[in-house]
């Protein structure tokens, strides 16, 4: 797509889907099957996230809400595989975690984990260090700093090439 | 392939006196009573006890000690997930005499589903992989043991009680037998005497010497004590530990989430069970912990032909359906069943059922023929009746039977027929021994009891 724009040293794989106006930054890992869809406005996406297979990342307008805004992501964010993320604006160093879902009305802050299968879509922004996880969706402040990822994100800049097209980033004009 | 998950459809009579009923699954079955036991129909007896994340086995004794608890393994507070070690390098500032920073491995117990750490309520790391980490102590511990006191004077008073009751009985009975050991030429060594010793009554300690415990009553909460937070004060959810965060633990039940700290892990128990009529056993697991293996598993499933719904189809109040109804043979031995009505009187089903006439026939069960894509033929390779067998595939047949419920049933009531089947039952011995002329063939007609659920009424 013309409209996307990919940092040099991001890896997007060939197989994720890019739809309308994405900016992606450097050192992000895009993997194969994932869905960025920028409908209701651009998505800007920072450094070094991993978005992994099936997750679907859309800019949606909460519902009765019109315009193009932007949905904003930070830095070192993961998606795990198949979670789906449409809100508005997600901070740093947050983890969805594997079939994860925010809707359009949340907003994540920094360093937020939402746990396996759970669904939030409340109209709030969820504090810095929150932890929702297990069946009855318990929130919990992490006073404890979440694990870096740099060594998973040269793993996969290491092994993903050897498997995967990969799509050319454009040199900005 | 509906019906594969609902067991429960299928109930087994097990005890013939009250006819309480049991899926054949959830069943028992003593091959030397030839009867089908419950779970509580069974003596229950404690084997061994492990941990079943680092795989420890300890002795009983030992449990009771620990308090059934690991050693070794730790528990989430915040969830029920057990904790892992995780091991990290950290920078110490130069010491007194080398000039260079050091760096040392230091541990820290985390949970990798709630995310929980120690370092989250501010436990400092173990330098030392095994490190323990102390558990709270029980606020209650004080009172706990002065029960256990109190426990045990009632234990002697009763004990002191008795005697002084059966004193005069003893008296009366010791007399000859002091005179016997007086006069004869003594006893032999270690034989005790039946009696018991004369003296024992004397033993037991004087009533003055029985220290009286004195226990308070518990004290109990009133509302009052209950803090009320301040009109418009904002709760902090996340600093208060949920109600099952406080039952998980009811020890120490810690309020507030800074509190939380690692506690051991339980103990897991392999129970062996026993048969209470005949005393053997039904169920014996292999002691060692890495072992899922059983020494002896008579499970009714192994022994006892099922008979399960095949094909649910729509039943309507008063009007005659045909379902079919499916029966495997778990057993390496060909059988023959035939269907009886019921006989019994405390329960009464809401349908009546036409069951089949003749006998039915069912393959024997043979690991190899799984294997084999083909369709099954009658075991005696006499054509079978298209009325009556549906299908026919290894030591599974299917067979027909006319359902016709109550007309006074209302849409949504389930519908429950009852029957009772008789087959054959050929021991413990296989075939492997049969062929070989060692074992004996032991044919017994057992005689079970049944009610299943049809389905619905549309």
């Amino acid at each position: 797509s013309p409209n996307v724009t990919i940092a040099p040293d991001a890896l997007v794989c060939d197989e994720a889907t890019l739809e309308g106006s994405i900016t992606i930054g450097p050192k992000c890992i895009i993997h194969p099957k994932a869905g960025i869809y920028a409908k209701d406005g651009p998505i800007v996406i920072g450094e070094g996230n991993i978005v992994e297979e099936q997750t679907k990342i859309i800019n949606r307008n909460p519902p009765g809400i019109t315009g193009n805004t932007t949905l904003i992501i930070g830095d070192n964010n993961i998606f795990e595989v198949n979670s789906e993320f449409s809100g508005k604006f997600i901070g740093n160093n947050n983890i969805l975690e594997a079939k994860a879902k925010v809707g359009p009305n949340t907003k994540l802050s920094n360093n937020c984990v939402i746990g396996a299968r759970f669904h939030i879509n409340t109209e709030e922004t969820l504090p810095d260090n929150t932890v929702i996880c297990g069946d009855d969706y318990l929130r919990r402040t992490n006073n404890d700093k979440l694990p870096q990822q740099s060594q998973q994100l040269d793993y996969l800049r290491r092994i993903l090439p050897n498997y995967h097209f990969l799509v050319q980033s454009k040199p900005t004009t | 392939m509906a019906t594969l998950l609902q067991v429960d459809r299928v109930q087994y009579v097990f005890d013939s006196d009250t006819e309480e009923s049991q899926s054949l699954a959830r069943l028992y079955f003593c091959i030397y009573c030839l009867a089908l036991r419950s779970s509580d129909d069974l003596q229950h007896e404690d084997d061994s006890h492990f941990c079943p994340q680092t795989l420890d086995g300890v002795a009983s004794q030992e449990a009771v000690s620990k308090k059934n608890k690991c050693s070794n393994l730790w528990r989430c507070p915040s969830c029920i997930h057990p904790l892992f070690t995780r091991a990290t390098s950290t920078l110490y500032p130069p010491s007194g005499e080398s000039s260079k920073p050091t760096v040392k491995m230091v541990y820290y117990q985390v949970c990798t589903f709630c995310r929980w750490s120690t370092r989250c309520v501010g436990i400092p790391d173990k330098e030392v992989l095994t490190g323990t980490w102390a558990e709270k102590t029980n606020p209650t511990l004080p009172r706990i043991t002065k029960l256990f006191e109190y426990y045990k004077y009632l234990e002697q008073k009763e004990k002191r009680d008795n005697a002084r009751r059966s004193q005069k009985k003893k008296d009366f009975l010791s007399i000859p037998l002091q005179l016997k050991q007086k006069y004869t030429s003594g006893k032999s060594p270690g034989k005790k005497s039946v009696l018991g010793d004369p003296l024992s009554t004397l033993r037991m300690k004087e009533p003055s010497m029985l220290k009286e415990v004195e226990v308070d009553s518990s004290p109990t909460l009133g509302l009052e004590d209950l803090e009320v937070a301040a009109p418009g004060e904002q709760v902090d959810f996340t600093s208060f530990s949920s109600i099952g965060q406080r039952l998980d633990q009811p020890d120490s039940q810690v309020v507030s989430t800074k509190e939380f700290v690692p506690r051991r892990s339980n103990m897991f128990l392999k129970q062996s069970l026993r048969c209470k009529t005949c005393d053997h056993n039904i169920i014996k697991p292999e002691y060692s912990p890495t072992s899922i293996k059983f020494k002896i598993h008579l499970i009714a499933l192994n022994h006892i032909p099922e008979i399960r719904v095949h094909k649910a189809c729509q039943l309507s109040p008063g009007v005659q359906s045909r379902v079919i109804l499916s029966l495997c043979n778990p057993t390496e031995h060909v059988i023959h069943t035939t269907f009886l009505p019921l006989d019994g009187k405390l329960r009464q089903p809401n349908a009546q059922i036409e069951l089949p006439k003749s006998e039915v026939m069912v393959g024997k069960y043979d690991e190899a023929s799984d294997l084999l894509a083909q369709p099954g033929a009658s075991p005696d390779s006499i054509p079978d009746d298209p009325s009556l067998i549906a299908y026919r595939r290894g030591n599974k047949v299917g067979f027909f039977v006319d359902v016709l419920p109550d007309s006074g049933l209302t849409p949504g009531d389930e519908i429950w027929v009852g029957m009772r089947f008789k087959h054959e039952h050929f021991g413990a011995a296989s075939v492997a021994l049969l062929l070989k002329g060692e074992g004996q063939v032991e044919c017994t007609w057992l005689t079970h009891t049944l009610y299943v659920n049809v389905g619905h009424v549309i």
